[in-house]
This record gives structure tokens, sequence and C-alpha cells, in this order.
């Protein structure tokens, strides 16, 4: 998936006017205005971009977290990775929460690591809860979107890189960050560490989290139908893109698979804006069906693959590629995720259980903690209308809104950057 | 003389009995290699069904043909313990020992013998144009970059290309035929695995006439060589096993291969 949003984000450089004025434009200078645009391309503009250092980061594993034999069929999956850097001097240590499907060491991750890092501050990269590997030997119940589950899941395995690290008398401080699904879920462990009190958080900073997970799921999941020619035509579309980027690759005189490359991919055939939320659709398909699948490895709850079978190291997974491409999230919400849980507590409704994994469920805890702030984007894509008025409402002057800039388009863009390092070693106010 | 060809019947005694071991084993391998699921008991149905939820007419995601998936899906496997335990470690050392000049340098040595081989099958392919700018390629590279070490050719701007004898076989007409994962060279498929043959023959042709002396052949230098040119390849890729965070790996990267070299043969 990244090697298409990285190529995106590359390619739309020369295509946007350069003088495209937003009505913020004096306040905000993001230089995309349009929401899918800003989702895909992110920020094109290079100078506009934060700047970071090049500081290696490094990678750290963990035994699995769970008692669970891991899944034949996923062998690799026994370790947790993270990504990390400690400062020579004492110095507060912040945790990273990567979004839905995303690895310990996402681009994301990689770019608000680095400058937190050259601010001072230790830093840990953590994978979402939702990444086949977190599923497989960190998810206690092995299916993800639970949030007070996978705040304790993320917390278990939070506790161990901390020991791993073993650098408590450097540690001056705890600070914990997310951006998308993994802005929901810093808030949820920073609830759950209010009553347990493992760290003591004293900065909380949720980038761009959902505010209904429900919600947001079903409308990244109807994005797909902007494919054109609709769900059926997906595996077309899908083959579409892998052949532009390596026809693109093909013609070029270069060997190597990079930037510059995808970047006259689309100068040559910019995406229309139905294709641009086909392909938000299409990554997001992707990682659904990622998740599906190792969650019903785990739990052999049988979605795609019959409940008495296991998959091993040599078995084919193509018509389960086929299928959980296919089926939405949404479907996976009522027909897996919701009956799973309901075995727990009969008497769980599917209301009470969407309710549960919004924002609003803890709004009175979010609005007392001083110590925990939001940025987000006016006009986010994943946001259902209105839903955005929460976030002003809840955190007054502890949250920023910016107008502009979609999904986590806006992440890299300089100011986003320097706010959140801000918000961490001096605060807003 | 008959010590001279001790010497290299000796190493050839050695690879043969190499390979048969590794065919032995490839054999061994194809033994479990079951592409099915493991049912206890009746197998039970799912809660969607393929059939059930998708159009027959609809095209599947994933059409590359794989008749031995089971093996393939196991040297995969193989393939990423080797690149964990083997290869990665080999590279970290590697870059560790050379600078940076220096393993630009070995690449650009690296590159020209590739160029060789692509004009050899740019002919192949009756393609003088592009055969042409390979030639420029190589005479410049050899003469004003330092005997291949320094790639002036790119900085003049003189088209790369990339031709292989796989893909002089697909312009005359051979399809692709099985995906193929090669042990340790990664995946392949059949026409591209014959057709490395004749590219290595030719490779190892000129650089036993540049490694050679008077006193005949060097088997340590060509063993040298080898490494180098493995090491050099491993650095060039950025894959690492098991890290799409997909448990569609297998599949994803056999669409990735099969469709770029499709492209390759009709560009």
């Amino acid at each position: 998936m990244m090697h298409w949003r990285l190529a995106l984000i590359v390619a739309m450089v020369g295509l946007l006017p350069s003088a495209n004025a937003a009505e913020h434009a004096a306040a905000y200078g993001y230089p995309v205005p349009e929401p899918f645009t800003a989702t895909v391309v992110g920020v094109p503009v290079p100078e506009l971009r934060a700047k970071t250092s090049n500081v290696r980061l490094k990678t750290g594993y963990l035994d699995k977290t769970v008692e669970r034999e891991i899944p034949k069929a996923l062998w690799y999956n026994s370790r947790i990775a993270f990504l990390y850097r400690l400062q020579r001097k004492p110095a507060p240590l912040v945790f990273v929460i990567a979004g839905t499907g995303g690895a310990h060491n996402t681009a994301h991750n990689q770019l608000l690591m680095r400058a937190l890092y050259d601010a001072g501050l230790h830093v840990v990269g953590l994978a979402s809860p939702t990444h086949t590997r977190f599923i497989t030997a960190a998810g206690s119940t092995g299916v993800p979107g639970n949030m007070p589950v996978d705040a304790k899941d993320l917390y278990v395995v939070m506790k161990k890189v901390r020991e791993k690290l073993n650098a408590d008398k450097k540690i001056t401080a705890f600070y914990l960050t997310g951006y998308s699904l993994g802005g929901s879920n810093v808030a949820y462990v920073a609830r759950l560490d209010k009553d347990e009190g493992a760290f003591g958080f004293s900065r909380v900073l949720m980038i761009n989290p959902p505010l209904s997970l429900y919600n947001s799921v079903s409308r990244l999941d109807r994005m797909i139908q902007s494919v054109p020619g609709g769900i059926d035509n997906f595996p077309q579309f899908f083959r579409g893109l892998v052949d532009q980027v390596s026809a693109a690759y093909q013609k070029s005189d270069q060997v190597a698979f990079d930037e510059t490359l995808f970047f006259n991919v689309f100068k040559a055939n910019p995406p229309g804006p139905d294709e641009l939320a086909g392909l938000v659709g299409a990554a997001f398909r992707i990682a659904a069906s990622n998740l599906m699948t190792a969650s019903d490895m785990v739990t052999s709850f049988g979605f795609a693959i019959p409940a008495n079978a296991t998959a091993t190291r040599t078995s084919s997974l193509t018509p389960f590629l086929q299928v959980t491409t296919r089926t939405g999230f949404t479907d996976f919400y009522h027909e897996m995720y919701f009956p799973f849980y309901q075995r727990e507590q009969p008497s769980l409704t599917r209301e009470e259980m969407a309710e549960r994994q919004s924002l609003k469920a803890i709004q009175g805890f979010l609005g007392d903690a001083e110590y925990i702030g939001v940025v987000h984007n006016r006009d986010d894509i994943i946001l259902e209308p209105g839903e955005i008025d929460f976030f002003p409402a809840t955190f007054g002057d502890r949250a920023i809104i910016y107008p502009t800039g979609g999904h986590l388009g806006n992440l890299p863009y300089w100011e986003n950057v320097q706010n959140v390092v801000k918000f961490f070693t001096e605060g807003w106010q | 003389m008959i010590t001279r060809h001790n010497d290299s019947q000796a190493t050839a005694r050695r690879s043969h009995r190499a390979l048969l071991t590794l065919l032995l084993l490839a054999l061994a391998m194809l033994g479990g290699c079951s592409t099915k699921l493991v049912y206890d008991g009746e197998p039970k149905e799912p809660l969607f069904i393929g059939e059930r939820i998708i159009d027959p007419g609809v095209q599947p995601l994933s059409a590359a043909s794989d008749p031995w998936e089971g093996l393939n899906r196991r040297i995969y496997n193989f393939n990423s313990h080797v690149d964990r335990w083997v290869l990665l470690p080999a590279v970290r050392g590697y870059r560790f020992i050379f600078p940076s000049p220096i393993r630009t340098g070995i690449r650009n040595i690296f590159s020209t013998f590739e160029d060789v081989v692509t004009f050899a099958n740019q002919l192949l392919q009756f393609r003088p144009v592009q055969a042409s700018q390979t030639t420029l390629r190589v005479a410049t590279n050899l003469t004003f970059g330092l005997l291949g070490t320094i790639d002036a050719a790119t900085a003049l701007e003189i088209p790369k290309h990339q031709e292989d004898f796989g893909q002089t076989l697909g312009v005359w007409g051979v399809g692709q035929g099985p995906y193929l994962v090669l042990p340790i060279a990664g995946p392949s498929n059949l026409r591209d695995a014959i057709g490395e043959i004749p590219d290595w023959l030719l490779r190892s042709y000129l650089w036993d006439q540049l490694l050679s002396d008077d006193d005949g052949y060097t088997a340590e230098r060509n063993a040298a060589r080898v490494a180098l040119e493995v090491l050099d390849g491993r650095d060039r890729v950025a894959f690492r096993y098991f890290e799409t965070g997909s448990p569609y790996e297998y599949e994803l990267v056999r669409l990735l291969i099969s469709t770029k070299r499709e492209l390759d043969v009709e560009k």
C-alpha cells in the first residue's frame, strides 16, 4: 500500500495549480484544498514538508505477549517489533502509535519520531493493534477494534518495551501520541493509565482520530464504490494500479524504483476525484482484508476460512484473498466482530457496541484531562458531517482544527509537525 | 598441465555434488508441500465463500498460473530464512567493510557486465538502436569510466536498458509458464528461470577472460567474484521478507512479479 501512496504523493507535485489560494491560505498555508487529493498526495511541495534529521531509528523485538500458539500460516509473526531511539541525557519518552493496519515503522511514525527526537525526546514507535503482527502476537482476543481491549493490549506491550529498554533512570516523564486510529488508541490508553498508573502520562496528543470508529469504518468502506466500474471491477482496478506503477518503471531509464519515477507516472495520467476516492477505498480494503484474515486465523472463527481448518505454511490463501477483499469492514463488524464479543456478554446490542467504540464514551474523561490535546482537520474524510465539532467542544483550547488537510494529508506539513513538537516540549498555552 | 586441471576438476566435482544435493533436497521438499487446508473432522462452511458472494464472471485478483504453489511457498519460506540468517548479515558486513564509494564502484563493474548481457539479448531481439546505445554505454564506461568502476554513461545520459534471455524468449513468443520461486534467487517463472542459464554462461565466460591469467583459471578469484555479485545484488534490493504486514504477501509478490515480467517483454 505504501508504494501507491508514496507514488501519488510525489506524483501530484507537478499537477497542482501553484496559486490555488484556499480561503484560509493567509492563515494556514497547506497547499491542497480538496480533501481526497490531500489524503492521497500529502504535502506535494518538498519545501513545505517538515525537515527532520536523518537519525537512525533502531528496531527492537519482544516475545509474544499472548499465551496462544501462533497460527502456522502466520509463523513469521511470532515476535512484536518496535522502533526506538533514546537520547544520551535524561529526557521524557514519547510512545507513537500507528494508524489502522500500520506497522511500527510506518512513514508517519518515523516522521513523528524523528521530529520529536530532534526536539530532545526519547522515542518509541509501536504498531497499531490492527496490524497483523500485533493481532497475532499481542492481541489478547485476536479481534481488534474494541478500544478498551486494544488499550489493554497496548499497555502490556508498552510495559514490556519499557522493561526491555531498561532506561528508567534517564526517563523523566512518559508522553503518548498516535495518528488516525492510533489517535483513538492513545485516548483509551490514557484512560486506562489513569486507573493503573504504570506510566502516569503527562502529555497525550491525538492526531486525526475517528470520533465513532463504526461511522468512520462505514465511510471508508463505501469509498470502494467509487472504483470505476464498481466493486466487481476491483480486481481490474487493483491490477491497473500495479500496471501503471510497473509500466512507468519499465519506461524509465532509471533502474531505481524511486520517487521521481512515480512522479512521472501520474503526471502523464493524473487520477480523477472518483479514482482518488476509489484509491483510498482500495487501500482501506486491502488493510481490512489483512486484518480480517489474521483475525480469522487466530480465532478460528470461520469468517472466510472454515472454522475447523488449519492453514499450514504452504496452504494456498488465494481463495481467501478473493473473498476478504470482497467483504467490507462492515461485513466483518456485523458477522464476526459483534458476534465474537457478544459471546462474552449476551445482552450486548449492536448499538451499544458501536457507542462503546466512540470517543463520546469517554468524553467526560477527555474534557477533564488537561494533559490531553488533539489536532484535527475540518475536512477530514473519515468523519461524518458535523462530527468534527465534538473536538473543539470537548477540548476547548486544547484542540487545533486546521481548515484543510483531508485525512492526515497535512501531517507532514511543517506547521503541523511544529505544533506537535511544541505540544510536547512547551505546551500550546 | 595436470596440476592446473586437477584444481578445476575438483571444483567441478564439488559443484556437481552440490547441485545433486540441491536436487535431492528439492525432491524431498516436494513431498510435504500440500496447498490444502488441514481439516479437523468434516469440513465446515465459513460465513463467506467465494462462490456465493462473487459473480462467476468477475476476474480474480490474482491470476498467475501457479501449479507448483506448495513447493513455491516452501521455497519462499526457505528463502526468507536464508535472507534473515545469511544474506542480510553478510550484506551488513559488506557495508561495514567497504565504504560507499567502493561499493558503488563494485556495483558499476557488475552493471557493465549486465550491459554486455543486455547487448547480446538486444541483438537476439533485433533491436539495433537500443543495442547501439548499449554498446556506447559499455564503451564509455570501460574508457572514461575507468574500466567500468565509474558510471560515466549515465552522467552523459546514455540510456540504460535491461534485457535478459527470459525476455528474449518472451519476444520470440514464449509465455511465462508456471510461476516458480527459485531457491535463494527468489520469484521467477519457468521461462525466465531457463533464460537465466545462457545469460549466466555468457557472464561467466566474460569473467573467466578477465580473471584468468597466464597460469590458467583461478577458481578462488571467481568464487570471490560470485560472492561479491551476490552481496551487491542483495544490497540493491530494499525488499524484506514478511514486512508487508499482509498474510497475502506471497500472492502480492506473485502478482507484482508476473505483471512486471509481462511488461518487461511488452516494452
